[in-house]
């Protein structure tokens, strides 16, 4: 009995292991690049990196439990104000966890002032959707005209960098390149917390949400709770990337809100895989860098690439580059050319207790 | 003085979509341990009886009593929670995720244990399929997977909305033999076409025409009724 737990025991481990898998290489990659690249790159992946939480919070929401929000960006604006008038206004000179701490409650607070009428009113997901849209071009509005709190549409610049200085122990980050390895933990933590959240119960249960959310409400649970906790979870995740973003960025702008950063969060998900959370870290990554290869000889050359990359991706990968990797799609399809399960349907169809052959 | 025997009560129930009376002022009672069977035409507002009574669409007027406790107004999963789940005409069920996880989901039962999904996959005979997505299965196969995720619940009453739909006579006979077994734990509402089916397991058959309660009886009472005749089982053969 002892050797069968233990058994089980470590088969879980390995479980976790192999599901881990995907962080442990961004990790190691991160880990090499961190060595190798000048600090331009660094700065390029590591803005990269903190984007990524939000698109994070995207592929949680829409690849998980079906939720639109086309106004992500509202939180990576609002993260990336909170920081910085609280640095600023409140602890100047002081660590930063206060900042961290506030832009994280204040993005969980928007979620929930958003999403909990919409929810609870069972409003249609198109509807959701624009309500969302509209919150961000608000607020990039708001932010824009008012100068003594957010220094109009000039924003704010000077923004310190983090500092996670204790009592005795000096933790303030001086350099840009300080930056990459604290933007490495942060994502690769992310990416480990939304990989248990989504193979865990309550995952499931997401997944069932995404798929027919009136069947889950006759299986007894609160739909509508559950799509707040998703979309207060994101909130939390996108206001972080604010929060990390304005320090990065040395400034928080109107733009933050915009429009822009929503649909190239979009286009990461799709590009990288939607529902696969490592895809859109990727993707962020790879587009970030080609960006920044590609601006250089044109701008509008780079944007009309990501249009056609975007288009033949949702075309021909609709699970993104990383459902091309995707273990589990791959049995399938070794399956179903083998006559697996489809070819099986017709002996399936009588009935069980009638011996098959 | 409300009948202890009786578990589903609707009073003046009606649902109206603009001009249409989908479901009109519908009287019915439902006693414990009963195979009750819905029948009638199409139209004549057996699913949107359910849909009302599930929760899942407002009523325009009446009242819905379940277990005594009025339900009129409540979520589906409120509703569901009290003990009463539903099937659906076509089956939902969810296609990327496997049979398994299907009756953990509707059981809230830990991984570690499976004592309830197991029993509920044993009693519709999918134990063995467990492993498959419910995409994979077959139509009959994910009617009774839907029957699984209701057992698995632990109801007390289970309302089964054309559970033979698309099926052929021998899989609608296995399906029998499953409700049958279902109601040794729960009461059972049944809508369902099938004539033969409904003779075979009915304790109590209610015929609705035109959102209204038209007859009540035993299935012998209502073959022989000339009006039943007239209007549903004269067409169907």
């Amino acid at each position: 009995m002892a050797a069968v737990t233990a058994r089980q025991g470590w088969a879980r481990v390995g479980g976790l292991v192999w599901n881990a898998r995907g962080a442990a290489l961004l990790l190691i990659g991160l880990l090499i690049y961190g060595r190798l690249a000048d600090p331009f790159g660094l700065f390029i992946v590591a803005s990269a990196l903190v984007l990524s939480l939000l698109a994070l919070s995207v592929d949680l929401q829409w690849g998980y439990a079906g939720i639109l929000n086309l106004g992500p960006a509202a939180y990576l604006g609002l993260g990336a104000y909170t920081y910085a008038i609280t640095q600023r206004k409140i602890t100047a000179g002081s660590p930063t966890y206060l900042a961290f701490a506030l832009a994280i409650l204040f993005g969980i607070v928007l979620a929930v002032i958003v999403a909990f009428p919409a929810f609870k009113a069972r409003t249609l997901p198109v509807y959701y959707a624009l309500i969302t849209l509209a919150v961000a071009l608000i607020l990039q509005r708001w932010t824009a005209v008012s100068y003594d709190l957010t220094g109009g549409s000039n924003g704010l610049v000077g923004i310190p960098l983090p500092d996670f200085s204790l009592p005795g122990l000096d933790l303030k980050m001086t350099t840009a390149e300080q930056f990459f390895p604290l933007a490495s933990g942060v994502v690769v933590a992310a990416y480990l917390a939304c990989l248990w959240l989504t193979r865990s119960r309550f995952g499931r249960l997401l997944a069932a949400i995404r798929d027919d959310e009136e069947k889950v409400a006759t299986l007894g649970y609160d739909v509508a709770t559950t799509k707040l906790i998703v979309a207060a979870i994101a909130g939390a995740l996108g206001a972080l990337a604010g929060a990390l973003y304005a320090p990065l960025a040395g400034t928080a702008h109107p733009s933050l809100f915009g429009i822009a950063f929503s649909v190239q969060t979009y286009v990461w998900v799709a590009v990288g895989g939607q529902g696969t959370l490592i895809g859109p870290i990727l993707a962020a990554i790879a587009l970030k860098l080609l960006e920044n290869r590609l601006r250089g000889v044109s701008a509008d050359g780079y944007l009309m690439l990501l249009a056609a990359v975007f288009m033949l991706v949702v075309i021909f990968l609709p699970k993104g580059i990383a459902g091309l990797f995707d273990a589990q799609a791959v049995r399938d399809r070794f399956r179903r050319s083998r006559g697996g399960p489809i070819a099986l349907a017709p002996v399936l169809e009588r009935p069980l207790d009638e011996p098959h052959g | 003085m409300a009948d202890p025997g009786v578990v589903l009560r609707t009073a003046g129930l009606s649902r109206h979509f603009g001009g249409v009376r989908a479901v009109d002022s519908v009287d019915l009672e439902v006693r414990a341990g009963h195979i009750h069977c819905i029948i009638g035409p199409n139209g004549a507002g057996k699913s949107t009886l359910f849909n009302v009574i599930s929760g899942m669409i407002p009523a325009t007027a009446g009242r819905v009593v379940f277990q005594e406790e009025t339900i009129t107004g409540k979520s589906p999963q409120a509703i569901s929670r009290l003990g009463l789940v539903r099937s659906f005409q076509t089956p939902r069920v969810f296609a990327a995720m496997t049979v398994l996880d299907h009756v953990l989901l509707a059981s809230r039962e830990r991984p570690e244990n499976g004592a309830r999904r197991r029993e509920a996959l044993a009693r519709v005979g999918l134990l063995e399929r467990g492993d498959m997505l419910a995409g994979d299965l077959a139509h009959g196969e994910k009617k009774r997977l839907e029957l699984a995720m209701a057992l698995a619940m632990r109801p007390r009453l289970i309302l089964l909305d054309e559970p033979t739909a698309g099926m052929n006579a021998h899989e609608s006979e296995a399906i029998a033999g499953i409700v049958r077994e279902a109601a040794s734990t729960a009461t059972v509402v049944v809508i369902e076409h099938d004539i033969d089916f409904v003779r075979g397991i009915a304790d109590w058959v209610t015929v609705l025409h035109k959102g209204m309660v038209l007859r009540e009886g035993t299935i012998a009472e209502i073959e022989q009724d000339q009006e039943v005749r007239r209007v549903y089982l004269g067409d169907i053969g």
